[in-house]
């Protein structure tokens, strides 16, 4: 589904990401893990075209990003709150979206309906100005509307920060619940290895812009992890 | 601890990201404000020698002080900041709150409105003031003039304040001041004597003057115990609102590009600088007003003045929207690029937006039609050259794009987003057609020069599709950088 090849982004002299060649294959559930200034947010914001890259190419489904904007209709990403808009409501915001992705009102409401638990009553009809929710709620609407639309491909940056326990506890379900579906690829970066090692069906992780591990989930993989991170090996007892 | 507050608040000039850009603005706000000092000091001149004739010249000058404290004060609750600096650090320290408002409302007083008196009145001072009044009410009389200018500083402040937690306080507030201009005007009351009269008791009795620092202290602490009592993040800060309802789902069926359009339309009637904007554009319809004007009877208003004031009246909006173009949408530019809206729908959206205000703006100040008819053709004529021929030039403008523009700040005076662009931007889209027109008419007459015109603007609309599909290439091209420097600003 996406394909990488010869990579680099590079700012002031300093390559910050250098991908020699990745693939990910339509369904796959791909979490990227790495330490801040790895080079995870770089390397979405280079899949979503929206910054240059100074060598190589990402291909989805055959179309070179850098080229044309038809990759648009196949991805959805939510990266950061510039990926929301301030001055609409909720309501709106899934309604643009949707519009955007071909659905009427009530597609988008019938779509809504799934998320009533995770938007906890604080969202959906409420006439408040999404730059006026918290900053949880803010990645809430976020999140929802990159999944709005029956996208190919979902980008997600950090989806679990700034999220209440419970909150976080939702949002892996609705990942894994998504991912089911199988022709969906998802990618997703996050700092914390628990969910990723949770909902991702493959575990890539990067150290200063070079990939330096590249696993499917097993049962041990979130000890591997812990273990590549802190350089720590914990008890397998502690682990059950 | 005083001392440490400038300290912080001049740290925070040096020191702050944007400082360099900042620098830039910085210089053109200087410039402006010796302008307007010069302004002020040849107007002070020239008041002195209208003035020196009169037999009481000290009282005249009195009674027109209300109209300049009047004026002044609508003006400084329109653009003078409230004395905000990042007061949330302290909250936690052990400093006293009196003491933090203090220091805002004592920093408050450098400002330009609080000199610009000062220049203007100088000379008459000098010239006329200091020989005819005695010593000791001269000092009284200047005293009182001198505190006034601070009376009006805080009670702008305290109005300001207030205002700000509501509109209709703020809308109620502006219907008074024209209520009382109109009630002056028509001399139903006499108000600029009244206020006159005041400084003519302090000129017949000096020691009245004390009044006005006893006014200064009554507000200081009535601005002081405002701030005080909403010493927290979410009062003084900003206010919240509940967003209002409409939304515009009708331009949705536009075209394929509707989308766009309503959410472009939300930005404006949601935010407080693309509101301002727009409101502001309306104002400028009366344009006309000021610069189509005959000296006698019979005479006619030259047709270049048309030509300027209709390119002006007809394209104000796009104008003053398409300057920062597509940077009302950088807040959130990202999102546009990934989501599955193509820049062609962008582009188009803009272009329709300001393609339909210019016909609509063109209707609307075929008002002037009854100063000169000729307005309906010439209007025209700019109308058609505005949309087929400036809208590129905007949207080429465009492509420099470099600052994100903060929706909810207002919009007059504001300089933040300002760059080269903007203050060039009136010379291709105004000054330069302008004065092509005058070449044609001067080489070819007018007629011909309309028939250019008109025919620049129809070929710019019926090659539309292509420019669109020119620029949306172009945008592409760019949105890399753009998105980079939205990101940063």
């Amino acid at each position: 589904m996406i394909q990488v090849n010869n990579l680099q982004k590079i700012y002031n002299g300093t390559t910050v990401l250098n991908l020699e060649e990745l693939s990910i294959a339509k369904g796959e559930v791909f979490g990227l893990v790495g330490n801040n200034g790895a080079g995870k947010t770089t390397f979405f914001s280079l899949v979503l075209d929206l910054i240059r890259a100074n060598k190589g190419e990402v291909v989805i489904n055959g179309i070179q990003v850098s080229k044309t904007e038809d990759w648009k209709e196949l991805v959805a990403a939510y990266i950061d709150e510039s990926f929301t808009i301030g001055y609409l409501t909720p309501d709106e915001y899934f309604e643009f979206i949707g519009e955007l992705r071909g659905m009427n009102t009530k597609d988008v409401s019938n779509f809504l309906e799934a998320y009533t638990d995770f938007f906890k009553d604080e969202i959906l009809g409420k006439k408040k100005f999404i730059r006026d929710l918290s900053k949880g709620n803010q990645k809430k609407v976020g999140v929802v509307g990159a999944l709005l639309g029956n996208p190919e491909v979902i980008v997600l940056d950090e989806p679990f920060a700034n999220l209440d326990p419970s909150s976080q506890y939702q949002l892996r379900n609705i990942i894994k619940e998504y991912s089911k579906q199988k022709e969906k690829t998802l990618l997703i970066s996050s700092h914390d290895l628990d969910h990723v090692a949770d909902v991702c069906s493959r575990i890539v992780i990067l150290d200063k812009g070079e990939v330096v591990r590249d696993v499917e989930k097993t049962e041990s993989t979130l000890a591997d992890l812990e273990e590549f991170f802190t350089g720590v090996r914990k008890e397998e007892s502690l682990a059950d | 601890m005083k001392r440490n507050f400038f300290y912080f608040a001049w740290r925070e000039f040096l020191r702050s990201a944007s400082k360099n850009k900042n620098m830039a603005t910085k210089g053109v706000l200087i410039f402006f404000a010796i302008y307007f000092s010069l302004v002020a000091f040849f107007m002070g001149f020239q008041l002195t020698e209208n003035l020196k004739d009169l037999e009481n010249p000290v009282q005249t000058f009195n009674s027109l002080l209300l109209i300049y404290f009047g004026y002044e004060l609508v003006l400084r609750i329109m653009i003078q900041n409230l004395p905000t600096f990042g007061f949330q650090p302290f909250l936690l320290l052990p400093v006293k709150r009196t003491r933090i408002a203090r220091y805002m409302l004592n920093k408050s007083l450098l400002h330009f409105f609080n000199v610009m008196p000062l220049i203007l009145g100088l000379p008459f001072v000098i010239r006329i003031a200091a020989p005819t009044l005695a010593p000791t009410v001269f000092w009284g009389w200047l005293a009182a003039l001198f505190f006034m200018i601070f009376v009006n500083h805080f009670l702008a402040l305290y109005i300001k304040w207030r205002t700000n937690e509501s509109d209709i306080l703020f809308y109620s507030f502006l219907g008074l001041a024209a209520g009382l201009t109109a009630i002056d005007y028509f001399n139903i009351v006499d108000l600029t004597g009244g206020f006159g009269k005041l400084f003519d008791f302090v000129v017949a009795n000096p020691y009245a003057a004390v009044i006005f620092p006893l006014a200064i202290v009554a507000l200081y602490f009535l601005n002081q115990s405002y701030i005080n009592s909403r010493f927290y993040l979410d009062e003084l800060s900003k206010k919240k609102k509940q967003g209002s309802a409409h939304d515009f789902s009708w331009l949705n069926n536009v075209g394929d590009y509707g989308k766009m359009l309503s959410l472009e339309v939300k930005m404006i009637m949601r935010n407080k600088r693309p509101k301002n904007t727009a409101m502001m554009s309306v104002l400028f319809l009366f344009y006309g007003l000021l610069i189509y004007k005959t000296d006698g009877a019979g005479e006619e208003v030259p047709e270049f003045i048309l030509v300027l004031g209709g390119m002006f009246m007809t394209g104000v909006f796009s104008m003053m929207y398409g300057q920062f173009f597509p940077a009302w949408h950088g807040k959130y530019y990202p999102l546009l690029m990934a989501q599955n809206v193509r820049m062609k729908q962008v582009i188009q959206s803009a272009f329709f937006l300001m393609a339909v205000t210019n016909v609509v703006y063109y209707l609307l100040s075929l008002g002037y039609m009854y100063i000169s008819p000729k307005v309906l053709y010439i209007h025209l004529v700019v109308m058609l050259y505005n949309v087929g021929v400036n809208s590129w030039v905007i949207f080429a403008l465009g492509l420099n794009s470099k600052k994100a523009i903060e929706l909810n700040q207002r919009a007059a005076f504001n300089y933040q987003g300002v760059g080269a662009t903007q203050w060039l931007m009136s010379f291709p889209v105004i000054f330069g057609p302008v004065a092509l027109f005058g070449l044609l008419s001067w080489a070819f007459g007018n007629i011909a020069a309309y028939v250019v015109f008109g025919s620049l603007g129809i070929i710019g609309i019926i090659l539309h599709p292509r420019l669109i599909d020119y620029f949306t290439g172009q945008y592409l091209k760019r949105k890399h950088r753009m998105i980079y420097h939205y990101k940063s600003s």
